[in-house]
């Protein structure tokens, strides 16, 4: 069942024009990867999914669940099971993580028809997810991301995931500044969600990530267009050649 | 009577023969000699009056109130009830409406000279050229002295500050309070209003701490409607004492807060924390001097403001290092969040230091609510109206941690976070 559905999406920032015809299909279940070189428009994809407003859309169309995403706050985006693991997760001290995310919850919860969680039910399934993401106790009580380490930041986005229970988890560049064991573990947390009716699409710059996370499909994102679309091994043939014939093959294109 | 037809009334206001008392004739020449302060004078640039000038205000606010709306004020209003509270109905004590204490001491006194220290040591921010003070001075004529006796147990004492009149009233509470050495109270003013007409409330406090006494001092103007209040409070510390002043402010008209401090000896600490939040049209002004006489002291000021809608907010920061006053640690920070584009801040720190071996820091900063912060809160699920709430909540929250009287803090706290609405 297709969950998510992306027709020729063009989008800008400040007049320039970052996404140019992208078109992607993702079903229930799927794991799908985004490969390209720097300033291929990874990012801006993962953005103008989210809702962030600094891009303008100025063509196309996102299907979310069969509902119009585009039209709709960042915030709904997320109680509908979108979620994205940030690349740079910004520090937010003096909002603890926890009541941040039992609001977070609560609000989705609310907008699924169901009543608010309880301190003490949520404190159990905090206490849950937080073996997933391999989360100490004390960074439930700490400010979201305050004074947190490049790795503990991707683990706490991983542990939000968790909590969330989103459809679909965009992972922008989640491997980025990630050393072999932080890697591991984000790729264990992200192994332990898979699941029938939850999606995945792995932002990425290199295949490194893809040997723990294992794609159905991968794709290379090229001058703001999917120029190339294939399985697994594609990401190995990416990894062996580098991006620079996939810039003089699409260069023109 | 409007504010600026004063002056011109003063003989009426003021019977030479009313009173012998040097302080309210020297106050009376003042007023014959000065003219309410407008835009042009430096300290109040930024503080308009101007909304007050048009108000015709009674002197003579009658309305009485009773024991039973005490109790009712007490059940209503966020109140600690562990502490001794005073009631100062239109400025004046109602007495017998608190248990006797062998811990303190109240009476009505004829209004005592000014420490000599809070005298002309600044020579433009002095309370000396202050007209607000002189005006209190004249109206008020006697004044409310609390004593808190040498020595003497840990004592928690609230000062209800309540307006309450039919018709636009000029009010001029007036309260001395004296902590002897080695006592330690935690003291605070809190503000009420039950009044439906306007009300001016200016206050005049000399506080001293004696010899080693604690006090942890609160100033609280919160939800005061129809309420102006121009709050003038002198601080004079003695040897080893120390001060915590706590200042909170929220949905009020007109807030002029005047702090003025003084370490008149050594050994002194003040650790001062303001949050002040405005909606609307609010003004609200913090004024701070602190005047490090002597060596071995040390202050630390943090100061937070939140501005909705078209409010404005004033801080200026002035630290007067003496000569003399070596080893001094002086620090003050400000920081303030815009949340509208018609909210205003004016913000000034003022160093000036005369010795050569202290340590004195300012930081100044003003911004919007943070986008990226915002973004990721809303790609949770959470409202854009929560998200905001949120991160004002926690920009507060570290001046409200300091605040250390826990009745006092917690019912802050819930108001702020009040309605995060799921």
């Amino acid at each position: 069942m297709s969950l998510l559905k992306i027709t020729n999406l063009k989008a800008n920032i400040e007049n320039k024009e970052i996404l140019n015809g992208i078109n992607l299909e993702i079903n229930s279940g799927e794991i799908h990867a985004i490969m390209g070189p720097n300033g291929s428009g990874k990012t801006t994809l993962a953005s103008v999914l989210t809702g962030k407003k600094e891009f303008q859309v100025t063509d196309g169309t996102v299907e979310f669940d069969g509902k119009n995403l585009l039209e709709m706050p960042p915030e709904e985006r997320a109680r509908l099971g979108l979620f994205l693991a940030f690349q740079y997760p910004v520090e937010i001290p003096g909002v603890s993580n926890a009541n941040f995310l039992r609001l977070a919850l609560n609000e989705k919860r609310k907008y699924n028809g169901l009543d608010p969680i309880e301190p003490a039910a949520f404190f159990k399934i905090m206490r849950e997810k937080a073996k997933i993401a391999k989360i100490e106790q004390d960074f439930l009580t700490r400010g979201v991301n305050e004074g947190f380490s490049g790795g503990e930041k991707k683990r706490n986005e991983i542990f939000q995931m968790a909590i969330l229970e989103p459809k679909l988890a965009i992972l922008d560049e989640t491997d980025s500044g990630l050393d072999i064991d932080a890697l591991k573990i984000v790729a264990e947390g992200v192994n332990a969600m898979r699941d029938p009716s939850r999606s995945f699409l792995i932002i990425t710059h290199y295949q490194r990530l893809l040997d723990y996370i294992v794609p159905d499909f991968v794709h290379v994102l090229f001058n703001g267009r999917i120029v190339l679309s294939g399985t697994k091994e594609l990401a190995l043939e990416l990894e062996e050649k580098g991006y620079d014939w996939i810039k003089e093959e699409f260069a023109t294109a | 009577m409007k504010l600026n037809e004063i002056q011109e009334n003063l003989n009426f206001l003021y019977k030479d023969g009313d009173s012998n008392e040097r302080n309210i004739l020297e106050s009376v020449d003042f007023l014959k000699n000065n003219k309410v302060p407008n835009s042009k004078i430096e300290l109040w640039k930024y503080t308009s009056l101007s909304s007050l000038q048009g108000i015709d205000f009674s002197l003579d606010a009658k309305e009485e109130l009773n024991q039973l709306s005490i109790t009712k004020i007490l059940q209503d209003k966020d109140i600690p009830l562990n502490s001794i509270i005073i009631p100062i109905a239109n400025g004046k004590l109602m007495n017998n409406s608190f248990e006797a204490d062998d811990r303190f001491s109240i009476e009505i006194r004829e209004i005592e000279k000014l420490n000599e220290y809070a005298k002309n040591y600044h020579p433009l921010q002095s309370v000396e050229f202050d007209y607000f003070y002189h005006l209190n001075t004249v109206l008020a004529q006697k004044e409310i002295h609390l004593q808190i006796h040498k020595n003497s147990d840990p004592i928690q004492i609230v000062l209800l500050f309540i307006s309450q009149s039919d018709r636009n009233s000029f009010i001029s509470p007036r309260v001395r309070i004296e902590l002897e050495e080695n006592s330690n109270a935690k003291i605070a003013y809190k503000f009420i209003n039950l009044s439906e007409s306007e009300i001016l409330s200016n206050l005049f406090s000399e506080i001293v701490l004696k010899q080693n006494a604690i006090l942890d001092f609160y100033v609280i103007e919160d939800g005061l409607e129809n309420f102006q209040a121009i709050n003038n409070i002198n601080i004079v510390q003695e040897r080893d004492s120390k001060l915590t002043s706590n200042s909170f402010t929220n949905n009020t008209k007109f807030i002029r807060n005047f702090l003025r401090l003084y370490f008149t000896d050594e050994n002194c600490e003040a650790i001062l924390n303001g949050l002040f939040i405005g909606n609307n049209k609010d003004l609200i002004d913090n004024h701070i001097l602190i005047e490090h006489i002597k060596p071995n002291c040390h202050s630390n000021q943090l100061y937070k403001g939140i501005l909705n809608d078209s409010s404005i907010g004033i801080f200026n920061g002035a630290i007067l290092v003496h000569p003399n006053a070596q080893k001094t640690n002086a620090f003050q920070t400000n920081r303030n969040i815009l949340t509208s584009d018609l909210a205003k801040i004016y913000t000034k720190p003022e160093l000036e230091i005369y010795a050569d071996d202290v340590k004195c820091s300012h930081g100044e900063a003003t911004g919007f609510i943070d986008d990226e912060m915002l973004f990721y809160l809303r790609s949770r699920g959470i409202s854009e109206e929560n998200a905001k709430k949120l991160l004002l909540q926690a920009f507060a929250v570290d001046v409200l941690n300091k605040f250390q009287w826990v009745e006092i803090k917690e019912p802050i706290e819930s108001h702020i976070s009040a309605n995060l609405e799921v």
